[in-house]
């Protein structure tokens, strides 16, 4: 019977102890361990990059435990346990008002800070500079120009046709089409940022959003709207698109010209082979049947770049390692392995830089694109929604343009 | 109901009488306890009143009244150092007031950081000091009711109890202290600490703009009750928008739960009757849908209803499945009901053909006999003896299904994204059920942990309330005995 008890005893504390899980992890000698987090495709750069900077450092011992996160949102991911999240993660420069609000992101000064400044591009520097009370602070360590231009296929379009919008439609059919991801607000923004329109975000102190307004709901946005929705409807544009129905558009031929960004550069090569090119944007025709205007799309410049933790607790060594991921070496290594077009100033002379076709349609592209700063958090979600609207209006050719800019719009602001 | 099932309820009532009158004597007796400690006891016990364990002590209940004493100075040593200090700051009004700060670092070059007040800390080791205070007057009780009945045993002539004789005790009449100890103490840490935490967060402003270790969040009182269901600006504030998924949940719950259900039976009804042949092969057909992992299910159900998926290829179509936004995007929720049927159904049909059944066989001749016809046998025999046994049943997948995440969040993700009638900031979108638009609340890029907060609990509220409401009139509940 006393056996039972103390059996029964024992079960219970038992009982409560196998709800916790055991987190038991002792490194106890002067080994760093470096969190770092990079996109999936970016894993194995940073793996070799890891590799050489304990190469470089062997007076020190290093340990690096790269994981995947996605760069769109990192900032969330950061700010649900700062202390506990990577030392160094690569993030999108929209980002950074968030992670600086949180008070995630080591600023960069002293001696690193003239180094940075001196080796990269003014826009890469603007876009990492943040104003916080009062005075500007660089955030980050940029790495690499972010936007998106067109990628086609040169056995169907002309150097001329890819100019316009309407000439690459004119080559194109129903079983050969042109891909728009038209619910990403990230592209789509592309035509009102053409016309000039905008948002304007004042932000507290702290980068906490005080107020947003955007003008996309204005005359002129109405006409963009209507701009947008004939090219939607259009049955030889693919409105639906996104990464990976591109690159399987390109593989199986059904599409022929998309926008996109860098990052698809390698699948889209691989599918199209010598017919590969790229360029920039097109124009598309506005206030279609009176004026005919042709406006350039205007992307949005993103930067990416190198955050590292302000919570790490080997911020010397996480800020030495970021600066090594983003050094001029580095980025064209970079450039071999994914693509990405240097924001160093040195890397961006090097030859075979400056003749690739891609980084050509991206610095061409730059000079019509809007540096993706102070953008509205809440600007993504109603512009899927703008996006989802006309893809519905297409089952039946309904798209009521008034009410759902203007709800658009509303949504957005604050 | 029979003559002696009748019996045996009002027997069953009236001793329950009988036990509700001698617990509530009980009850005064022990409200007065301390009272009646404090004046008839002797000073000893008087004595164990600010010190714990003193009683027992001048008792010469050495070793007893040493435990006692180590808990009293453990605890008055934890809130002087730690617990005082996060009482005062959680009541205070403030969680926490030096922001965290930086300073230069010549030599390394660096900002060094400079820990600040962690609000989401202080208000975690607020409420476990509260635990902690509430644990010590619990064990402040049991030392004075101790010392008391020993002032009593010594009135009756008794001997006071020596250590091994209480240490006896508490391994026979008093078994359930060392069995309920354990399980008590990590209930009050792993559930009721963790639901307190996040039951208060719905009283501070944690979002994104006060994101600890940077930033302190504070108590807001109500305000964000008042953000939910207060006025609001026109077609799509918080509380349209809110009673718009309120009104979808209740709808997917009940279309989900009693769709399931009635094809579930009826596909049990139809597999039985008799001249269907490979009864067996039917049913496991059926059920190796459950062996196929639910959310394997799901992203293949929804690859196949994509705008390029295999339905549509087939159809050679192009509709929209899952993100039409027409009328009210009628069709994605119809879509999603009708998946999760295609997930739900041979669950019910598992269990519906094993308590088919188990019914006698001699109602469905005698109703034969009678000229019953097959409509009002099922209505008559077979659904009242269904849902008499399996109304709990259907609770359950009700909340669950208010709760069912997995098959609106794989599918759809809660899209699609309508601007008119769920904009305004509010995150939600068209197929959200209250639970999904709470988890976005808390995943977005503008996390709001004290909206996500304040639906937790009127999702709570709204289960619990309906739980108890509709289990307590189900006749499994009133007379449990009733189809033996």
């Amino acid at each position: 019977m006393r056996k039972k008890k103390t059996c029964g005893v024992f079960a219970s504390v038992a009982g409560v102890f196998i709800l916790t899980a055991c987190n038991c992890q002792g490194v106890s000698d002067d080994t760093v361990t470096l969190t770092i987090w990079v996109s999936e495709a970016d894993k194995a750069f940073a793996e070799a990059v890891a590799k050489e900077f304990e190469e470089k450092h062997f007076e020190k011992k290093y340990r690096f435990v790269i994981d995947i996160q996605g760069e769109n949102d990192v900032a969330t991911r950061v700010l649900k346990d700062v202390e506990s999240a990577a030392d160094v993660f690569s993030c999108a420069n929209d980002q950074l008002p968030l992670l600086v609000n949180g008070d995630a992101l080591a600023k960069v000064a002293g001696e690193r800070l003239e180094r940075i400044r001196k080796e990269n591009t003014t826009e890469a520097l603007d876009s990492v500079t943040l104003r916080k009370n009062d005075t500007d602070n660089i955030y980050g360590m940029p790495y690499t120009d972010n936007t998106f231009f067109l990628y086609y296929d040169r056995s169907v379009f002309t150097e001329e046709d890819v100019q316009s919008v309407d000439a690459i439609l004119n080559k194109c059919t129903n079983e050969r089409r042109f891909a728009f991801p038209m619910t990403d607000g990230w592209y789509t923004t592309s035509f009102f940022f053409g016309k000039g329109l905008g948002y304007r975000v004042v932000y507290d102190s702290d980068l906490a959003e005080q107020t947003i307004e955007c003008d996309f709901d204005s005359e002129v946005g109405r006409k963009v709207t209507e701009a947008m929705w004939s090219y939607a409807k259009d049955t030889r544009v693919k409105a639906d698109a996104n990464d990976s129905k591109i690159t399987a558009g390109f593989s199986d031929g059904s599409i022929a010209a998309a926008v996109s960004g860098i990052w698809n550069r390698k699948a889209i090569e691989n599918a199209l082979g010598d017919r590969f090119a790229a360029a920039k944007l097109p124009t598309y025709t506005y206030d279609k049947g009176n004026t005919d205007e042709q406006v350039q799309l205007v992307s949005f410049a993103g930067y990416k770049l190198l955050g590292v933790n302000n919570y790490s607790k080997h911020k010397t060594d996480a800020l030495d390692f970021a600066e090594f991921y983003t050094d001029c070496e580095n980025q064209i290594k970079h450039f071999d392995a994914r693509g990405f077009v240097p924001t160093n100033v040195a890397a961006r002379e090097e030859e075979r830089i400056k003749s690739d076709v891609c980084a050509t349609a991206v610095t061409r592209q730059l000079a019509y694109s809007k540096t993706q700063k102070d953008v509205p958090s809440t600007l993504w979600l109603p512009m899927e929604g703008l996006g989802t609207a006309m893809l519905t209006g297409i089952q039946n050719g309904v798209f009521d343009v008034k009410g759902q800019i203007e709800a658009c719009v509303r949504a957005i602001e604050k | 109901m029979r003559t002696g099932d009748r019996k045996v309820n009002e027997e069953r009532k009236r001793s329950g009488e009988v036990k509700n009158v001698a617990e509530k004597e009980k009850r005064r007796e022990y409200a007065n306890g301390l009272y009646r400690a404090w004046k008839y006891g002797s000073n000893a016990t008087r004595l164990s009143f600010f010190v714990t364990g003193g009683g027992q002590i001048l008792r010469g209940q050495t070793v007893k009244g040493l435990i006692y004493m180590a808990g009293q100075i453990v605890f008055l040593l934890f809130m002087a150092t730690k617990g005082g200090k996060y009482l005062v700051e959680l009541f205070s009004g403030k969680l926490g007031t030096i922001v965290s700060g930086e300073r230069w670092n010549e030599e390394l070059q660096i900002f060094e950081k400079i820990k600040g007040d962690n609000s989401f800390l202080i208000l975690l080791y607020g409420i476990g000091s509260l635990l902690v205070c509430i644990l010590f007057v619990l064990l402040w009780r049991m030392n004075v009711f101790g010392s008391y009945e020993n002032d009593l045993r010594i009135k009756n002539g008794e001997r006071v109890l020596t250590i091994k004789e209480d240490w006896r005790r508490l391994w026979n009449e008093r078994f359930h202290i060392p069995l309920l100890t354990p399980p008590f103490l990590g209930l009050l840490v792993f559930t009721a600490l963790p639901l307190l935490f996040m039951v208060l967060i719905a009283f501070t402003n944690y979002d994104y703009a006060h994101m600890p270790p940077g930033k302190l969040f504070h108590w807001v009182g109500l305000e964000n009750f008042t953000t939910l269901f207060g006025a609001s600006n026109g077609e799509t504030g918080f509380l349209q928008v809110f009673l718009r998924v309120f009104a979808w949940t209740l709808v997917w719950a009940f279309f989900a739960t009693f769709g399931n259900y009635f094809l579930g039976i009826l596909l049990a009804l139809l597999i039985q009757k008799k001249g269907i042949r490979g009864k067996g092969v039917w049913r496991t057909m059926f059920v190796i849908a459950i062996a196929v992992p639910q959310f394997v299910t799901l992203l293949l159900m929804q690859k196949i209803l994509d705008g390029d998926g295999i339905l549509n290829k087939l159809l050679g179509t192009q509709i929209l499945w899952l993100s039409d936004q027409r009328n009210f995007s009628i069709l994605p929720r119809c879509v999603i009901l009708l998946v999760n049927l295609w997930i739900g159904v041979p669950y019910t049909l598992l269990m519906a053909t094993g308590i088919l059944t188990n019914i006698p066989a001699d109602y469905y001749e005698a109703a034969k006999i009678d000229g019953a016809s097959p409509v009002q046998i099922f209505f008559k025999i077979t659904l009242p003896y269904m849902l008499q046994v399996t109304t709990p049943y259907l609770i359950t997948q009700f909340v669950g299904n208010i709760n069912n995440f997995n098959v609106i969040w794989l599918l759809t993700g809660g899209g699609p994204v309508d601007n008119v009638y769920y904009g305004g900031g509010t995150q939600a979108q068209s197929t959200d059920l209250l639970v999904t638009w709470l988890y976005r609340l808390t995943t977005d890029q503008n996390p709001r942990y004290n909206i996500a907060s304040v639906l937790g609990i009127l999702i709570f509220v709204l289960s619990g309330a309906f739980s108890l409401f509709t289990y307590r009139r189900t006749s499994a509940a009133r007379n449990e005995e009733a189809f033996q």
